[in-house]
């Protein structure tokens, strides 16, 4: 299909369908928001999708990186009515149907790129095609969830997006808490409290952060700093 | 309470150290220079500098040389930040030769030049307007500087609305005040003489010192007693009855 994005009334109308779905309601995905000239325009640039069957967000993300390579995509990193007609696109992935016909959406930040900074990072689209684009192989660990799930690692590192921009710290996270085998984090990576964990990840970057600039730090350099507690993920 | 330990001995840049302007332009984002004026006392030629621009979680990075040889970089556009705040600049200058990324010197939270009017320099509370969404006010404090209590800019006349119309007087202040001295409370700042000092200062001013301990209980019952004791000393109940018995009348 040859993608189009939303205008404001699509964006509307397709904001409405969420928020009914949230309250219970049943509804089809409205897909004609994408080709109807009343909600939506044709883009600067040609692409076609096909709605696939994605294992994964890293699956989406690496089709979509593929997909958006020739295009100049600067000018639509905040375009609202872009990356929310992909969340529409793929919506009955992103949020399937339960065996009794409902469905339960997220906020409806996960769908529609809000313009709100705060939620941008959560747009379910936006951000899988963003740390692909940034990070390839090394986003594995942090997209290798459903789609309709987020992910608990993702979640957490997040709370501090100032270290999804340091690629050192993001190469760093990847190799310690990819498994390549299981094609997802490691068993305990997602935990609170126990002993070199992604959340014990953020709270020592937040330490070392005082004293090291984090973006002029490789993988390696990150690596050999860290204290004890983090052993168990570099050799397993 | 974040504690922060120095174990490398960085120097801090003081403000007046750099001066940092930001341009509108007609078409397209605003554009950044920045002045330097460093003093290059402990810090090596080789070190390199970074300048980050950020608000909330929008950062964008540009490396200005080193301190031997600044060189200001071609493209100094605001494009990626959301500026319905002002933008905030922090420095960081780096060993990037002998020990790889560490901070030989850094300064955070750095405003703008311009960006303090004459009539706000004096008070504690910067007021502004600015687009809020739905929120009709609230207290920002990632400032660089003073709270900024912010009136959705969608109200006409905001800031002229807080001054002087009691229904806004009442409504709001009471409840930034709680808010502002729950964040300094909370987020510890030690700093001699700084904001949040002053805010503390001023509310024992009005009800005597706050309590030692760190009891969230008595905390909390302390900023309850100067927030009842402000809205005493204003009126502000008996102002908002005034003005809406006026509105009825």
């Amino acid at each position: 299909m040859k993608i189009r994005k939303l205008n404001k009334l699509g964006i509307k109308e397709f904001e409405q369908f969420i928020e009914n779905l949230r309250n219970g309601g049943k509804q089809n995905t409205p897909d004609y928001l994408l080709t109807e000239p009343s909600t939506s325009e044709v883009l600067e640039f040609d692409i076609e999708l096909e709605k696939g069957l994605f294992a994964n967000r890293y699956e989406l993300g690496t089709y979509l990186t593929e997909k958006l390579n020739d295009v100049d995509i600067q000018k639509f990193i905040g375009d609202s009515g872009f990356w929310s007609a992909l969340a529409l696109y793929w919506f009955d992935q992103l949020c399937p149907l339960k065996a009794d016909g409902s469905r339960k959406p997220s906020m409806v930040y996960n769908y529609i790129l809000s313009e709100n900074y705060n939620h941008r990072p959560r747009h379910a689209i936006f951000t899988t095609w963003q740390l692909v684009e940034l990070y390839g192989e090394h986003s594995r660990y942090l997209l290798s969830r459903e789609l309709p799930v987020r992910g608990e690692l993702i979640e957490q590192l997040m709370s501090r997006q100032y270290f999804l921009s340091c690629t050192g710290v993001m190469q760093a996270a990847s190799a310690l808490y990819y498994d390549s085998e299981r094609k997802t984090f490691k068993k305990g990576a997602a935990g609170r409290s126990s002993a070199g964990c992604v959340y014990r990840f953020v709270n020592w970057l937040q330490q070392i952060e005082i004293n090291y600039d984090l973006f002029s730090l490789s993988s390696d350099d990150l690596i050999s700093l860290m204290p004890k507690e983090f052993e168990r993920f570099k050799t397993v | 309470m974040q504690r922060t330990i120095n174990h490398t001995g960085r120097r801090k840049i003081e403000a007046k150290e750099l001066q940092i302007n930001i341009q509108e332009q007609d078409n397209g984002a605003p554009v950044f220079d920045v002045d330097f004026s460093l003093d290059r006392k402990k810090l090596p030629d080789d070190a390199s500098i970074y300048i980050e621009a950020y608000q909330r979680n929008t950062l964008q990075r540009f490396k200005f040389g080193t301190v031997g040889e600044i060189q200001k970089p071609d493209n100094r556009e605001l494009d990626q930040l959301d500026l319905t705040s002002p933008a905030l600049f922090r420095i960081r200058i780096v060993d990037e030769t002998e020990h790889l990324g560490r901070l030989i010197a850094s300064a955070e939270r750095l405003k703008p030049e311009g960006d303090n009017d004459e009539d706000q320099r004096t008070s504690l509370l910067v007021v502004r307007s600015r687009p809020l969404g739905q929120q009709t006010w609230r207290v920002e404090f990632d400032t660089g500087g003073k709270p900024e209590l912010c009136i959705n800019s969608r109200i006409p006349d905001a800031i002229g609305q807080l001054k002087n119309n009691p229904q806004f007087q009442s409504l709001i202040l009471p409840g930034a005040f709680r808010q502002i001295l729950m964040f300094f409370i909370w987020n510890e700042d030690e700093e001699e003489g700084g904001v949040a000092e002053q805010w503390i200062a001023f509310a024992e001013h009005m009800v005597g010192e706050k309590p030692q301990e760190n009891d969230p209980l008595q905390l909390t019952n302390w900023i309850d007693d100067v927030v009842d004791r402000f809205s005493e000393k204003f009126e502000l109940c008996d102002l908002l009855l005034h003005r809406l018995e006026e509105n009825v009348a």
